[in-house]
């Protein structure tokens, strides 16, 4: 064959084979036994070691391209200098992926024997490629932080997806898992993380697991992972009772030589049998007198400016229906801004509960404030006045919070106060 | 003879004289100031300068490197060498201590010449292989 033809059988190679991924047609292209000098020792030649390397290079960046720059040819050979192009997208020779992509040069010489090629020489620049990955360039355990989420990233998804692999290019073979112990059975290693996950999916078929934070420092990383899933199978000899259930984990992980070599593990076991009607709740039913305890709390620490106690005493979905000083409020952010508006104005604020009444799961509370206007209220000069104002407040409790209060002040007495309105 | 093989016979003399005999000063009768190698770094000295420098320190590095031509492949203005070379770590190479261990690899490089000299280089080796021999990098 005349090296045009041998020149036109390579960019066929190049087009249905490599950019097509496609590795069934290999063998119209080499011959069964062709030999690679570039393959490492030990890896199989001929067709059948070429699709191990290929394979291997197009499962971990299925993007892949090959861009020929130059052909070169004579007798019975063919040189070609390309472009490759690729994004590491899927787990390569057990590197999770990194997300990046590469272009780097390749440069290869075919030998053809009746139109197939019979011996290979050359290849890619794998160093280059392998330091644009930043799978190299410095020891894998002083990878960036970046990297190290990524990574645990990589890890969850892999869970959620209940992918064995996955796990494999994020845990160490010899991974030391300081709590393994609290399931029996569990292999050592690698393989007791694939376990483990499996049996979580097992039970959960639909599990997922998020990432919802992530600190790192040096080669180690904390995680704060949620999960959620429907509860279809056996968990811990307790046979499936159909519900959805969530939980929340921590995790903390070490890496050495890019993977995670040993861990800490903590996650809400409680709260899943919680969940799985297993053990009961530990809520409380409240009673009034807790009910009125807390709310006299919520006023004494108000009193010693501890205004962040708002956040334990009232429930999240809290509602104020309030007067229109006070309108309709939603959740504990503006009862805490005004409370923080009335102490800037009134420095010495305090307030006294003059009367208090609890049924059933409702507190009334009858209030005075006193303070001095020191700084401007509202808009309003300070008067630098003593004043006081009055209030009537009916709280509902749910689960030992405050989730609803009605609230009156006598808001003309302050404004007359204020001298906004003359005095009657 | 074709263009094709004096470019041969060029590159052929270029390994002889410089590479095997050392001789650092023959680098401008083939290498212009103005030549380009495509796989150096990009910050790297160009030309026969850049060569020169390089081969010092693959020398200094490798006192018995050896570069040796396999096959040659000769089309248009370009050479294609096929080469087996080989050298024990004795010096300090790109900031890494002496190994004292040897390494054989292969590359391949492509030369374009232009009035009896090589203007353009695209080179290819097994830098992981080379760098796995020498322990530098795990296997």
């Amino acid at each position: 064959m005349s090296v045009e033809a041998n020149k036109a059988v390579v960019r066929r190679y190049v087009e249905e084979v490599i950019n097509a991924g496609n590795l069934d047609r290999l063998g119209e292209f080499m011959t069964e036994d062709g030999i690679d000098h570039a393959a490492p020792a030990g890896m199989p030649q001929g067709v059948q070691g070429a699709k191990m390397f290929l394979g291997m290079f197009f499962g971990a960046f299925p993007d892949h391209h090959y861009t020929i720059e130059d052909m070169l040819a004579e007798d019975d050979k063919v040189t070609i200098r390309s472009t490759i192009t690729g994004t590491h997208t899927e787990p390569f020779m057990g590197m999770p992926p990194t997300g990046k992509s590469f272009a780097v040069q390749c440069l290869e010489t075919l030998r053809f024997v009746n139109g197939k090629y019979v011996e290979h020489w050359g290849g890619i620049d794998n160093l280059g490629m392998m330091m644009q990955l930043g799978l190299m360039g410095g020891p894998r355990d002083a990878k960036a932080a970046d990297e190290i989420r990524a990574l645990a990233q990589y890890y969850i998804d892999s869970v959620s997806k209940d992918d064995r692999e996955g796990l494999a290019a994020t845990f160490a073979e010899n991974f030391l898992d300081h709590n393994n112990a609290q399931v029996t059975g569990l292999s050592a290693g690698l393989q007791g993380v694939i376990e483990a996950h499996h049996m979580l999916h097992e039970s959960f078929p639909d599990l997922r697991f998020s990432l919802d934070d992530a600190v790192v420092n040096g080669d180690v990383i904390a995680i704060r992972v949620s999960a959620t899933g429907t509860h279809q199978g056996p968990f811990y000899g307790i046979p499936p009772t159909g519900k959805p259930i969530s939980w929340t984990a921590m995790r903390i992980l070490r890496v050495e030589n890019g993977k995670f070599a040993e861990g800490w593990n903590e996650f809400d076991q409680v709260g899943i049998l919680q969940q799985l009607g297993i053990i009961p709740s530990f809520e409380q039913p409240s009673s009034p007198e807790a009910n009125a305890a807390l709310v006299r709390k919520v006023y004494e620490e108000e009193n010693k400016g501890n205004i962040d106690f708002i956040d334990q005493a009232f429930a999240p979905e809290f509602v104020m229906h309030g007067d229109s000083l006070n309108p309709l409020q939603k959740g504990v952010g503006p009862l805490k801004d005004g409370i923080k508006m009335s102490k800037e104005a009134f420095p010495d604020m305090q307030v006294t509960i003059e009367d208090l009444v609890a049924e059933g799961d409702k507190v009334v509370t009858r209030l005075r404030w006193r303070g001095t206007n020191t700084k401007s209220f509202m808009g309003i000069p300070a008067t630098n006045h003593e004043m006081t104002w009055t209030a009537i407040a009916l709280n509902r409790l749910e689960k030992g919070k405050i989730v609803e209060r009605w609230f009156n002040s006598d808001v003309f007495s302050i404004l007359q106060q204020l001298g906004l309105v003359p005095a009657m | 003879m074709s263009l094709q093989e004096d470019n041969k016979a060029l590159v052929e003399r270029y390994f002889d004289e410089v590479i095997a005999k050392r001789d650092l000063t023959a680098i401008e009768k083939y290498i212009p100031a103005g030549a380009i190698d495509h796989s150096v770094p990009p910050d790297s000295p160009q030309g026969a300068e850049g060569t020169r420098i390089a081969l010092t320190n693959f020398f200094n590095a490798f006192p018995d490197f050896e570069d040796k031509i396999d096959f040659v492949i000769a089309d248009g203005d370009k050479v294609v060498t096929h080469v087996k070379f080989s050298g024990t770590h004795e010096g300090e190479f790109q900031g890494m201590k002496p190994t004292g261990k040897h390494f054989t690899t292969n590359g391949i490089e492509v030369l374009r010449i232009a009035d009896n000299k090589m203007v353009e280089r695209w080179f290819w080796f097994d830098t992981m292989g080379m760098l796995q021999q020498l322990g530098i990098m795990g296997g």
